[in-house]
């Protein structure tokens, strides 16, 4: 109860409102006792104060006892009112409690009833307050309550959209790499920090990562994508894997945690260099059904400060089929670990040499099917076959970040193929400028490929560009210098405008091969002399 | 971006094409000062060029050119980048030498 109780007493007669406020004083805890002389000078204050309770007399001059109950029902429908009735006005008593009176008092009053219905009806109103206030304690609390389940959902939502933007959205088309990729939230409202990426890296090397950030949420998803760009930038400045994650431990906060795991595959040795924070090992398959796990690392990033990491290297084998993935794939709680990861490396070998899409598919079928994959599942496998000399195909965005890696592509697939340095970078140019007429000119401002195909047919190289696109008119110095320059470089430029898009192609004879006087060669002869007179002449 | 004996030497290290031309393009502009009377452009850090590097170089000779600049090319004359510049007849808008040292004695003969 609150520690003040305010009652209203009113009454015409002076003499009860000198003695009836002393009357309750004395026996209702805490009670202050206001009074009023008419029922108009009643209303007054109860439109300023919130009485615990009003007694008034029935019959005053002007307004009445009942009307003035009747006032204070609309406008304090919670306040009890007790109405005083002189003696044997039975009729006026039931017509009181009939209009909302809490009780009625007869005269002569006795002190002691009058007192215990008064504290009745208090108690009543407090009980009746504290209801209201937890109702609307209630009330809020469920506002609170939706509002963080929408606050909730939008965030998801933006850790959702944030994570899966990670994610490549399509693995990069690298030649002798069919590569298949899955991620499989735990719960479609689960949004883990699972990542993987798969990207060209200079001299033809190319870089496969997988990783895992623990927890949910927006700063998991965040904290992802911090990790995911600072390693592709420390990647393509040709830092060894070890360097790289021992860079990123750096960026990561001791309360945060990631498993991560990074290789780099070399296709001039064969040979893959990776280092492990922490993940599960890769499972490497060579074609003659053996499988075995690449085991080796450290520690997870984010716990030791200072955590360096170290390299290490396995030789694979044409045919062979690497397999990165986060333990929501062989971590069950019903079945020990080394069992998940055996019956993982069996599956493996019984796919023999089956489609990675196939493989990638049968596995999170079988995830499904037991009780692993309460975590979240990302899988990356990759079949790693040698070059077929030749030729080579590939389809890229037709974006500017594009170019290098269809430079590295062409690099190396020339290189296999024996084709020499001069030849080679002639080749590159060639194929490179109808390649960026296809980012520039082909698409406009929509989205579309950049495909590429070539083979070495004898002495003879052919680049085949085309794009699925609506050429534009030719504009601009750029795209006639390209053509220019293709011309200049191959023996042979033709090219053709389909409905379907545009295709260039490019024939290009190597340099032992040709019959006439070497064409470049003469040039060169002229040209530098033109360079030196020029040089000379200032 | 160097100096050499008072010449200032623009190095353009790693591949050109239209991902990085703008950008070296801007960067070019603002290390070159426009009171600088002559300066010089090497491409023998340059491993990779096609008409998007042979446009640049061109833009900068114009721009030179309209601010009475003096400027010179360097390029080794065995590299890829040299045969490019050759097929777009580069040689006969900027003077090309094969190391940078040439290509100093030249400016400052020129212009001392």
């Amino acid at each position: 109860m609150p520690a003040v109780t305010r009652i209203l007493i009113v009454d015409d007669d002076p003499a009860l409102l000198q003695a009836l406020p002393e009357t309750l004083r004395l026996r209702i805890d805490g009670a202050v006792v206001d009074t009023a002389d008419s029922a108009a000078a009643a209303l007054e204050r109860i439109k300023a104060v919130d009485y615990d309770a009003v007694v008034t007399d029935i019959k005053m001059p002007g307004m009445d006892g009942l009307a003035l109950l009747n006032e204070i029902r609309s406008l304090r429908p919670e306040t009890p009112t007790l109405l005083i009735t002189g003696h044997g006005e039975h009729d006026l008593a039931v017509k009181a409690l009939r209009g909302g009176a809490y009780d009625f008092i007869a005269k002569p009053i006795e002190r002691d009833y009058f007192a215990a219905s008064l504290n009745r009806a208090i108690r009543t109103r407090h009980l009746k307050r504290e209801l209201d206030a937890q109702k609307a304690d209630l009330e809020e609390h469920a506002k609170q309550l939706e509002r963080a389940v929408q606050m909730y959902e939008r965030e998801h939502s933006i850790a959702e959209t944030l994570q899966r933007s990670l994610l490549p959205r399509r693995l990069p088309d690298i030649p002798g790499i069919t590569a298949a990729a899955r991620y499989l939230p735990a719960t479609p409202e689960a949004v883990g920090g699972d990542w993987y990426d798969m990207f060209s890296l200079p001299g033809g090397r190319v870089g496969v990562v997988m990783g895992d950030v623990a927890g949910r949420g927006i700063q998991v998803a965040s904290l992802m994508g911090q990790l995911r760009n600072a390693l592709r930038a420390y990647a393509g400045e040709g830092y060894p894997p070890s360097v790289v994650l021992s860079r990123l431990a750096t960026i990561i906060e001791p309360t945060e945690m990631a498993t991560l795991l990074f290789m780099v595959f070399d296709p001039s040795s064969w040979k893959i260099e990776y280092a492990n924070a922490g993940h599960p090992p890769p499972l490497v398959a060579t074609p003659d059904g053996h499988a075995a796990f690449l085991e080796g690392g450290s520690i997870p990033l984010g716990p030791a400060l200072n955590q360096t990491y170290r390299d290490f290297t396995a030789d694979l084998v044409p045919g062979s089929l690497l397999m990165l993935y986060t333990d929501g794939l062989v971590e069950d709680r019903a079945t020990d670990l080394n069992e998940s990861l055996h019956r993982l490396r069996d599956a493996v070998v019984r796919s023999g040499n089956d489609d990675v899409e196939h493989l990638a598919d049968r596995l999170v079928k079988e995830i499904r099917s037991t009780s692993a994959g309460s975590d979240d599942t990302a899988l990356l496998i990759l079949r790693i076959a040698e070059l077929d000399p030749s030729k080579i195909e590939l389809t890229m965005p037709a974006i500017p970040a594009s170019l290098p890696a269809i430079r590295h592509s062409l690099r190396r697939w020339m290189a296999d193929a024996g084709v020499e340095a001069d030849d080679a970078y002639e080749v590159l140019v060639a194929s490179c400028e109808a390649c960026s007429n296809v980012i520039e000119h082909a698409y406009g401002l929509a989205n579309g490929d950049v495909e590429v195909y070539a083979t070495i047919v004898q002495d003879v190289i052919e680049v085949t560009v085309r794009d699925r696109g609506t050429w534009t008119p030719p504009r601009g110095v750029h795209r006639g210098r390209g053509l220019h320059m293709i011309r200049a470089l191959v023996e042979d430029m033709e090219v053709r405008q389909t409905d379907q898009g545009t295709i260039v192609r490019m024939r290009y004879r190597r340099r032992g091969s040709r019959n006439d006087v070497d064409r470049a060669d003469q040039g060169d002869g002229s040209q530098r002399s033109a360079g030196s007179v020029a040089g000379g002449g200032n | 971006m160097t100096d050499l004996n008072g010449v200032p030497v623009a190095s353009l290290e790693g591949e050109i094409d239209i991902a990085n031309a703008a950008q070296l393009r801007a960067q070019l502009t603002a290390a070159v000062p426009n009171t600088a009377s002559r300066f010089i452009i090497d491409l023998t850090p340059t491993s990779y060029l096609d008409s998007r590097g042979v446009h640049l170089i061109l833009e900068v000779a114009e721009r030179a050119a309209r601010g009475q600049q003096l400027v010179r090319l360097v390029v080794p004359s065995d590299s890829h980048v040299y045969r490019i510049l050759q097929f777009s007849r580069v040689q006969d808008a900027v003077p090309i030498d094969a190391t940078v040292e040439d290509a100093v004695r030249a400016i400052t003969k020129a212009h001392p």
